[in-house]
């Protein structure tokens, strides 16, 4: 362009006698496109762990992400992100919250109306929100229920009566009988039904004058739990389904229609009595965003005193209930609560841990808030915030919006220096180490004081350029662009490039919870971290320590090569959140995988795997063994029994025979993979990640376990030849499966309290993916009969067979493609009841078996 | 290499013997993992554990970008390809990306662009009428070409040309892709020396003589392959126009020979011979 800027290129990179400067891009800030949103990226992952650190009900995930400027640690939450607009204190704690409008044709709420045990408070919405007397609300009593009637009046039920409240200011008062008092309401736009202490009902409906008219009266035999009457159907005077739950365990839907108002239609019975009740309404659609042509349905949610919500369909014309769901929402009743997200209805169910119920892509979701426990809430809407829920938790009134509908978990991003490596969960303190390394980079001190004398310099150069940037731009683009050059993020354009062979290196010691990094050690002298683990030596003299792996002068091109190894052994101050270097043992290669074994550590250095004690000045080794094909990547180990993972070999199974000081390799892999992930899975079984992007998991068959086992001095095992060179024994690799994308960590979790245990996986490509054991022979049966099918009837999109997709390196084995099953909801219906037919099901039976399996893992 | 067997035969002989009677152990007992099922031996095959692998978050790096009217004539779409699968998204009135869906490719998407039918073929394919084509390569060595219908609410393959064997090998073609602004033409590249055209168009109704449809259209593609470009391509974008006379389409092309410098390569279809001649470097 024609301004004049500042212009660097590596083309003019200037020799001195400290080496090459370094140059900094220093382009201008955009002047006609701006940034109207921005999608979060995992990519790559490169370590992670599962863990419940926050002691809340679901465990977080912690992926070390990124590389150079972009190094984060992310933590990911199973839930929807919540975005809070305002928080204010109430002079109480309240027990209820609803909002209205004050005409059906307004836009926005008009009140936010809060109940308390003995008195209601009632905000006005405007520009600010504020507390008002003259709503003609009952303020000296609680509410049970507060709405706009008909088009422009309001209602509040409380416990002595229902109050009308005319648009031209009218009161109604309808009182209770007697001495009874109103307990439960369910109301409409156009309807209400109370039920009184007791057990008896009686429904209300708005004639055309609108006043509330009282219509039916009927004694059900027992104490009413909750009520719930469906929306009015468009262009109708009235619902006819008026939902009943009741405290022994069932839930009756009673018409409301004139000719047989308050008669049974039909009965559920439940896991539990019910809490609360709600009718969600899905609107027919006609090839719209919502997807195919679908009927309106109707569906109603219960939430359970054991803390199940319960979703079934409701028959539009006979009001028969039909393809019931359950599912585990908290240990708390579910509180279900209308709102709108998207334009749409939604539903809130509020349990030890908030949910949302909401229709997103043309599916019906169920996904976790990532937020406290909330008392009460309902949908809000004003100026300022046109989507939002209003909610009371403790003492306190919530506004929020929630936001990126149809995401799996919510992040939490902590910025790092330099590429993250690996981490460890340190276990008594709760803190994260991680290891950050990067090559041909600055430190970070250098790079700060380079950037101020280049900046220097070119404060030099656009002095110089003064008059004609006067003349351009009057001086505007001189100070904008001075002021955005020094502010231009690394993120977005990068570290400069020192040496290529130059490493920077750190260690640190994060604080998930407050996000602070409470210690961090630069390793000097062109040394890189390349692995972690903590180790508690049998002496006991320090507890817990810390040992990183490192490597000097580490180069890959035009040959490996480096120029020493080494192994640091840190004791932990300041209860665990500082670092104090105890010493540091030189080795001869790279020590690319550490493990505590048996109160020593266990190191993979190249192609040798070594055992070391704690010296006082530095490791003392122990034994060791080299007779690993190519380099050790990976260590895990289970009493005597050592797993040792190899970069181009898979796994080798050792023993330590303490009595001999002896390590040997009994059993290893007959077919060469290059490892990228390991996890142990049981005494026999290792899980595995190659560089292709396959998982397979290697067993040793059980007779040779227990051979091994049985044999007393090892004898057999240890003058045992091999055939080519291998061990004599050979794994079996009993699960293949083809990812599609590296997967760079494995990791033995369960991600919701109760579920199964699950092998994550987390991959280059920043997705996280889970493969979830089968418990029944039945559940095996069904879902690779689906499998089947569907690779026949919906092929993948781009023209690739499916079984050799996920057969791209070996033949897949004893894995169901979930995803491609997942598939099932988005055939045409007719092609669906083919395919159930061929099961002996029904779609809907698919479908909640599909849904079921889903909940086991998030 | 070395035999896996340790060393020191005479010493660990002598110290197995002394230490034989002191260190007998019983047979260890498996550790009942939750994600795996121990097993007798006698049946360890018949009953192994299977699994059930799903996604429980998408990879969101998106690789690559296209943009165009896909839903109906009037609304302007973009869909974000993410290594195996592909969203269509629109941007909100509050500048929001919204998803609209999102589906698994069971593949590598390689590339991806964008035919503009909506001005051609009337009346020959009702369900792409006035909609652009979603075109991809990916690892399984197909051109595919994809319209979003509006009932199921998600793409469909009405063609899946093949190019070459699945797979990700340097020299099949399946890397690059170039469309033609009049999109007659979609350019294929492998990573390295295979090139080729591939002309796509809509075939006419065959009409039975009472005049009845006998068979509806469908796409055709012909293929004009060659294997002299000898070296890495870079990047590709046809720069012809139908007026040309002697070579529609051309193709410019940045190639890469081995040496430090890329050469700026021109490619074009012999307008009668039907062959890819290099017309210039």
């Amino acid at each position: 362009g024609r301004d004049v800027d500042v212009e660097s290129s590596s083309a003019t990179l200037m020799e001195t006698d400290e080496g090459f400067q370094p140059v900094f891009f220093q382009p201008r800030a955009l002047k006609n496109l701006y940034r109207i949103d921005e999608i979060e990226s995992l990519m790559p992952i490169m370590d992670m762990r599962v863990a419940n650190l926050f002691d809340e009900e679901t465990p977080q995930v912690f992926t070390a992400c990124g590389r150079g400027p972009r190094s984060t640690l992310r933590i990911l939450r199973p839930g929807l992100a919540i975005s809070e607009m305002a928080r204010s204190m109430l002079p109480a704690e309240p027990i209820a919250v609803w909002t209205v409008k004050k005409n059906i044709n307004d836009m926005f709420d008009a009140y936010i109306v809060v109940s308390f045990a003995n008195v209601t408070l009632v905000l006005s919405i405007g520009e600010t929100i504020e507390e008002v007397s003259d709503s003609q609300f009952l303020d000296t009593t609680h509410s049970l229920a507060v709405s706009l009637l008909g088009e422009d009046s309001l209602m509040q039920v409380h416990p002595n009566g229902i109050r009308h409240i005319r648009e031209d200011g009218r009161v109604n008062e309808w009182r209770t009988p007697g001495k009874k008092t109103i307990t439960k309401v369910g109301s409409n736009r156009l309807q209400v039904v109370i039920a009184l202490s007791g057990g008896e009902l009686i429904y209300f409906e708005m004639d055309m004058t609108g006043q509330l008219m009282e219509v039916e009266k009927q004694d059900m035999s027992g104490d009413v739990a909750c009520l719930a009457i469906a929306p009015v159907p468009e262009g109708r005077q009235r619902s006819r389904f008026l939902a009943v739950g009741s405290f022994d365990n069932t839930i009756r839907i009673l018409s409301v229609d004139p000719d047989d108002c308050l008669q049974p239609l039909s009965v559920q019975s439940v896991s539990s009595a019910p809490e609360s009740l709600m009718f969600l309404e899905v609107q027919a659609s006609v090839g719209g965003e919502d997807g195919a042509d679908h009927p309106a349905n109707l569906f109603l949610n219960a939430g359970l005193q054991n803390g199940v919500l319960f979703r079934t369909n409701v028959d539009m014309v006979t009001g028969q209930l039909s393809d019931t769901r359950s599912r585990f929402l908290g240990l708390r009743p579910p509180k279900l609560f209308p709102c709108i997200v998207s334009h749409r209805q939604a539903m809130l169910c509020l349990s030890s841990r908030p949910w949302l119920g909401y229709i997103h892509q043309g599916h019906f979701l169920l996904t976790p808030l990532s937020c406290d426990t909330l008392e009460s809430a309902a949908s809000f809407s004003s100026d300022q915030c046109s989507e939002g829920v209003v909610a009371v938790a403790g003492d306190a009134l919530r506004i929020f919006t929630i936001e990126h509908l149809g995401e799996t978990f919510n992040e939490t991003a902590i910025p790092l220096r330099y590429t993250p490596r690996k981490f460890v969960i340190l276990p008594k303190k709760k803190y994260l180490a991680v290891i950050e390394s990067d090559k041909g980079a600055l430190s970070a001190e250098e790079r700060e004081a380079a950037k101020k004398e280049c900046l220097e310099a070119a404060g030099v150069t656009e002095n110089g350029n003064a008059n004609n940037g006067d003349q351009m731009e009057n001086g505007d683009g001189q100070e904008d662009g001075a002021e955005d050059r020094n502010t231009l993020p690394d993120e977005q354009y990068g570290y400069p490039k020192a040496e290529s062979e130059r490493w920077v290196s750190c260690i640190r010691i994060l604080d998930p919870k407050s996000r602070d990094t409470t210690c961090l050690l630069e390793l000097q002298d062109n040394e890189a971290a390349v692995s972690i683990c903590t180790v508690n030596f049998h002496d006991k003299e320090h507890g817990t320590l810390l040992a990183v792996g490192t490597a000097k002068g580490l180069q890959f091109w035009p040959k490996r090569n480096l120029s020493a190894g080494f192994i640091h052994i840190y004791k932990f101050v300041d209860e665990g959140r500082s670092l104090e270097l105890l010493h540091k043992t030189q080795v001869e290669e790279v020590p690319l995988a550490l493990c505590q074994f048996q109160g020593r550590l266990l190191a993979g250095v190249g192609s040798v795997l070594r055992l070391y004690d704690l010296g006082k000045r530095k490791l003392l080794r122990k034994c060791e063994n080299k007779l690993f094909p190519r380099t050790i990547v990976s260590i895990h180990t289970y009493r005597d029994r050592i797993y040792v993972g190899d970069m181009q070999e898979s796994f080798h199974y050792c023993k330590y025979r303490r009595d001999e000081n002896q390590l040997y390799i009994f059993a290893d892999d007959s077919v060469p993979r290059w490892l990228t992930a390991a996890n142990h899975i049981d005494f026999d079984t290792m899980a595995g990640a190659d560089k292709f992007g396959n998982i397979y998991f290697a067993r040793l068959p059980q007779d040779l376990s227990d051979e091994i086992e049985e044999d007393p001095t090892g004898g057999k095992i240890k003058w045992e030849q091999g055939k080519l060179n291998g061990a004599p024994n050979k794994v079996e690799e009993i699960v293949q499966f083809h990812v599609g994308d590296v997967v760079t960590c494995l990791q033995k979790a369960s991600l919701i309290p109760g579920g199964g245990e699950c092998l994550i996986y987390g991959t280059v490509m920043g997705s996280v993916g889970a493969l979830l054991a089968f418990t029944s022979r039945e559940d095996v049966d069904f879902f690779s009969h689906l499998e089947m099918h569907l690779r026949q009837e919906h092929p993948p999109l781009c023209g690739r067979d499916h079984m050799a997709y996920r057969s791209a390196y070996f033949p897949v084995k004893d894995v169901i493609d979930g995803d491609l099953c997942e598939q099932f909801p988005s055939l045409p219906a007719d092609m669906q009841r083919k395919i159930a037919d061929e099961l002996d099901r029904t779609p809907g039976e698919i479908l909640k078996k599909l849904e079921d399996i889903r909940n086991k893992i998030i | 290499m070395e035999s896996p067997t340790a060393g020191g035969g005479g010493g660990g002989g002598e110290a197995g013997a002394a230490s034989s009677s002191s260190s007998s152990s019983g047979p260890s007992t498996s550790s009942a993992a939750a994600a795996a099922t121990a097993s007798a031996s006698a049946s360890s095959s018949a009953v192994a554990t299977r699994y059930l692998a799903k996604r429980v978050l998408r990879g969101s790096a998106v690789l690559h970008v296209a943009q165009g009217c896909f839903r109906s004539p009037d609304c302007v779409d973009v869909v974000l390809c993410k290594e195996n699968s592909l969203e269509l998204v629109v941007i909100g009135e509050d500048g929001v990306l919204q998803s609209i869906c999102e589906q698994t490719t069971f593949g590598i998407i390689k590339d991806v662009g964008v035919l503009n039918w909506r001005c051609t073929h009337f009346g020959l394919m009702p369900k792409i009428e006035g909609k652009e084509i979603l075109v991809i390569l990916s690892d399984s060595g197909k051109l595919s070409l994809l319209y979003f219908c509006s009932e199921m609410h998600r793409f469909f393959a009405i063609a899946n040309i093949e190019l070459s064997k699945p797979g990700n090998l340097r020299h099949r073609l399946g890397r690059i892709l170039a469309i033609d602004r009049e999109s007659r033409f979609v350019a294929v590249s492998a990573y390295e020396d295979e090139f080729a055209f591939v002309r796509v168009s809509v075939d006419h109704k065959l009409h039975a003589p009472n005049g009845e449809i006998e068979e509806d259209a469908k796409i055709i593609s012909t293929a004009y392959n060659t294997s002299s470009i000898h070296g890495t391509v870079w990047s590709m974008c046809f720069i012809s126009t139908c007026l040309d006379e002697e070579y529609y389409p051309v193709v410019a092309m940045i190639v890469n020979r081995g040496s430090d410098v890329n050469d700026l390569a021109l490619y074009g279809l012999d307008s009668h011979k039907r062959t890819i001649d290099r017309i210039s470097t």
